[in-house]
């Protein structure tokens, strides 16, 4: 499968200032689907501005940004407000979860938004992402009442509310301890690896980086560099650990199935299925 | 979704409580007014309407016009009875007297009145006109708290003597003047208050109304410095005032539901300015412009409507007051009237507010950039 799910042709974003800002200048970028993509650099070197341009949070002042094919820079407010819905998962260094509202009903927000199932069918999905990311004890609990690990992985329950394609980071782990922050991106890692979600992530941290198949430097608005990765870096996890996931990545599969053809979910299944017997097989 | 956007917005009232309450009491204040002053206006018109509706076909009086201190003749009375288009006439004279020390609109008649004028005896009989009895209205029995068999002293000024007449009859409520009228015969009211000889002005009822333009011209042409009126033309010029004192109470209250309105923008201006980081996670979720208007607006419409609400619960709980304090002051019963129209106008005039306060801090919420929303600290 090679099939381009983010095509960015000569885009330049100019910042109207008393000095224009360059954000980006001509920026050529090729995402395919189901990539992991770790956009890095300095402050201000663009690399937010291009996440929020593919996420169709803005407009460029030149080029065009493509997603699955589709020119959005000739679609109007509401229909770039659709592609969010529909197509793409956010997740925020400083988490952006409403304040006011409880866990579930953070994650149940952008299916009410879509507007595409019923209350109940929100509410349910919503429990089960939620069970997913390991917080099914803390439906009712509000942003303040969580860490901030687990108000990230509220976050990512939320990005998946829709059964999005596309999941955008920016800064996932920019406010967690490395500990923490581990944890976030070995689930977005799973995430893509399971279900074939194309995820790009913005980071400072390497480690971050390390899970990607792809690390795109950018500097002054420019993409310096881009680097393929072979293998993403794994330590060898406890067999516990090790089902745990399993589990995890079973349930993301299912919550995710509607992103993908019948038999790419089916091979997929297959594939976790075969990990679960090695790993009874597996003597410790 | 509609769950979720009333938890965000209540939740925005509850976590700002002073501000919202005062700009809920500033609505209310505006609404408030104009209910009040609707519900007295509507009171005066309908009070109006029936005490002219009760009252006789046609009213000869001075053609000085129809005024408490204008005075004519009895003895027109007599020349009048004798027109062929006059089944019955009475004289009428009012003035303001102590009735048991309470200030009160008196009035000297005749045996006919109570045909020329549809009102009937609800206890006890009629006046027999040549003793020193009463007839009261039906609210000023209740206020001065006598009924039939009762004495009641009656005197012209707070410091002079007091004649004492005895009560022996009650009149019907019917909802106009007369429920607070004391009627007491003629001749004594002329003793009393020293017009020997006059009336204000003669009740008249006609055979058939037909006869109205003849009777006119006879009473216009015969007996000059005399006017006939009827009392439905009179309403008509009083519908006339009363409609230009509606317009001033409702540009005076339409001043305060300003006064309201604009707080409610600042409110939601405020709430907008607060709130930017929660528009822009909104719209990353993918919520149109529409979606983030239709949020702010009905924040804006909520506290309206508690506004109004509220305003008609605190007019509600004022105009007893009101309706106490000018019953004392004019001498008869004073009512004001809640109609569903009124109510109703008075939500829906709060809505219009909610709408048009927060359709531009609503719209500057839908035009938040997301990129620069999601900054915003």
């Amino acid at each position: 499968m090679s099939e381009k799910a983010v095509e960015l042709i000569q885009v330049s974003k100019i910042y109207e200032a008393a000095v224009p800002v360059k954000a980006l200048d001509e920026v050529n970028l090729v995402v395919e689907r189901g990539e992991f993509v770790a956009v890095m650099g300095p402050s201000g070197s663009g690399k937010t501005t291009l996440l929020y341009m593919i996420g169709c949070m803005d407009k460029p002042t030149r080029g065009r940004v493509l997603i699955d094919g589709v020119d959005v820079g000739g679609l109007s407010e509401k229909m770039l407000a659709k592609i969010r819905a529909e197509k793409v998962g956010f997740v925020f260094q400083l988490f952006n979860l409403i304040p006011t509202l409880n866990c579930l009903e953070n994650v149940e927000l952008p299916m009410h938004i879509r507007g595409r199932v019923s209350g109940r069918e929100a509410r349910a999905r919503a429990v089960r992402l939620l069970e997913m990311v390991g917080l099914g004890d803390r439906l009712s609990h509000r942003p303040a009442q969580l860490s901030g690990g687990e108000r990230q992985r509220v976050a990512i329950a939320r990005a998946l509310a829709n059964e999005p394609t596309l999941i955008l980071a920016d800064e996932p782990t920019g406010n967690l301890d490395s500990r923490t922050g581990r944890e976030i991106i070995d689930m977005m890692g799973e995430i893509n690896e399971t279900t074939g979600q194309t995820v790009i992530v913005v980071t400072h941290d390497s480690a971050v980086a390390r899970m990607a198949g792809r690390i795109v430097q950018m500097r002054d608005g420019r993409i310096l560099s881009e680097v393929e990765l072979l293998g993403a870096d794994q330590g060898r996890a406890s067999s516990l650990e090790e089902l745990n996931k399993l589990r995890r990545e079973v349930m993301m599969l299912d919550l995710l199935r509607s992103t993908m053809d019948e038999r790419e979910y089916y091979r997929r299944l297959e594939v976790l299925q075969s990990k679960l017997r090695n790993l009874e097989e597996r003597p410790d | 979704m509609i769950r979720i956007v009333l938890k965000m917005i209540l939740k925005d009232f509850t976590t700002r409580r002073a501000r919202t309450l005062l700009t809920v009491l500033g609505v209310a204040i505006g609404i408030a007014t104009m209910v009040t002053l609707g519900s007295i206006s509507g009171g005066t018109a309908l009070q109006l309407q029936q005490s002219f509706s009760e009252m006789a076909d046609f009213m000869v009086s001075p053609s000085k016009g129809f005024a408490m201190g204008n005075r004519m003749d009895e003895f027109y009375l007599e020349y009048i009875r004798m027109y062929p288009e006059v089944r019955a006439a009475s004289a009428y004279l009012g003035g303001m007297m102590f009735v048991d020390g309470e200030i009160s609109l008196v009035v000297g008649a005749e045996e006919e009145i109570f045909s020329v004028i549809s009102v009937e005896v609800d206890r006890g009989r009629l006046l027999n006109w040549s003793n020193k009895e009463m007839i009261l209205g039906f609210a000023a029995a209740r206020e001065l708290g006598v009924d039939v068999g009762s004495e009641v002293t009656l005197s012209s000024g707070s410091g002079r003597d007091g004649e004492t007449f005895s009560v022996v009859g009650i009149l019907q409520r019917t909802g106009s003047f007369f429920d607070s009228y004391v009627f007491i015969p003629l001749d004594y009211m002329q003793d009393m208050t020293g017009y020997y000889g006059q009336v204000s002005f003669v009740l008249v009822e006609l055979t058939s109304p037909g006869l109205a333009d003849s009777f006119k011209e006879r009473v216009e042409s015969s007996l000059p410095g005399l006017e006939v009126m009827s009392p439905a033309s009179l309403m008509k010029s009083i519908d006339k005032i009363l409609s230009f004192v509606n317009g001033v109470l409702f540009a005076i209250s339409g001043v305060s539901l300003l006064v309201g309105g604009t707080s409610v923008a600042a409110t939601m201006m405020t709430s907008v300015v607060e709130r930017t980081r929660e528009i822009g996670i909104l719209k990353a979720l993918g919520a149109t412009r529409m979606r983030i208007l239709g949020i702010f607006l009905l924040q804006s419409f909520l506290l309206c409507l508690f506004g109004g609400v509220l305003g008609i619960y605190l007019s509600l709980s004022i105009t007893p007051i009101i309706e106490k304090k000018v019953s004392e002051a004019a001498g008869f019963t004073f009512q004001a009237i809640f109609s569903p129209k009124l109510v109703l106008g008075a939500l829906m005039l709060s809505e219009l507010i909610g709408f048009i306060s927060g359709i531009l801090p609503a719209w500057s919420a839908a035009k938040v950039q997301p990129v620069e929303a999601l900054r915003y600290e």
